[in-house]
């Protein structure tokens, strides 16, 4: 049978303790991450920057060099939901790549309350002033109603 | 209810960040949005879901191994890995939604078919 999906985002969400810029422990060292990345600072310019000491404090800032920093910014991809994999090309062995459940992906589109309006669940057929039939969206073609239809049928 | 399954993915480069390094991002989306909203930048309805692995570079010395099987060793295999990736979805599994706008709504099911 199906494999039943528990509603983890809001069971996350609504935890006092919940981390809302995790990896990250301080508001002071998401903002730093996220100056670096917008303003696309070089690996060079970073290390200058950690070097000179123009963080005052720590100011929860844990991270004092462009390697820390990366490491840090490397856990963000490694959290228990992605699930990493290796593959053998012919020519390089042990490749990684990271991929993560469809299944709550899937939740996660159909949850926001923003898309509610622009979801659609059904075959529309659209016309244009001529009356000549429009293909848009793939929900505009009738392989939607086929499939439908046959996926409840069978 | 059908929910059709879209993926994209290109190849990028995050020069600034690591060097010459090349990033292969799988992003997903589902064919109920209209195309109008997700092809907006800011409506995130396109999620990432994987980094699918850079195949090596050609190198023409290889004996037994021509340039144009090079070509699709990297492909075939990205291709199993997105099959991997897609697996779980041939399964029928229970969806349930939280309500929103004060409507309550419930997906029984969501299968795949492969198209």
């Amino acid at each position: 049978m199906g494999k039943i999906i528990v509603t983890r985002a809001l069971d996350d969400l609504q935890r006092l303790q919940f981390n809302w810029i995790f990896p990250f422990q301080s508001a002071c060292a998401y903002k730093l991450v996220k100056y670096f990345h917008e303003r696309k600072t070089s690996l060079s310019d970073i290390e200058l920057f950690f070097n000179v000491s123009l963080l005052p404090d720590a100011n929860g800032v844990h991270f004092q060099s462009r390697y820390t920093w990366r490491n840090k910014i490397g856990t963000m991809i490694d959290q228990p939901s992605w699930i990493k994999g290796t593959v053998d090309f012919h020519l390089q062995r042990g490749c990684i790549f990271y991929y993560r459940g469809l299944e709550g992906t899937i939740q996660d589109l159909l949850q926001p309350r923003a898309y509610a309006k622009h979801l659609v669940f059904a075959l529309k057929q659209e016309f244009d002033e001529e009356h000549n039939r429009l293909f848009i969206d793939m929900h505009t073609v009738d392989w939607w109603w086929r499939t439908q239809v046959r996926s409840l049928s069978s | 209810m059908l929910v059709p399954v879209l993926l994209m993915s290109d190849q990028t480069f995050p020069t600034n960040l690591y060097g010459d390094k090349k990033l292969w991002p799988l992003f997903m989306s589902i064919a109920n949005i209209r195309s109008e909203f997700p092809n907006k930048p800011l409506s995130q309805a396109w999620l990432l879901v994987g980094f699918l692995p850079v195949g090596p570079k050609r190198n023409n010395k290889v004996a037994g191994f021509s340039a144009k099987d090079q070509e699709y060793d990297p492909l075939s295999i990205q291709h199993k890995i997105i099959a991997h990736v897609l697996l779980p979805l041939t399964k029928l599994f229970k969806v349930r939604i939280q309500s929103y706008g004060g409507v309550n709504v419930s997906f029984n099911k969501v299968g795949m078919q492969e198209g």
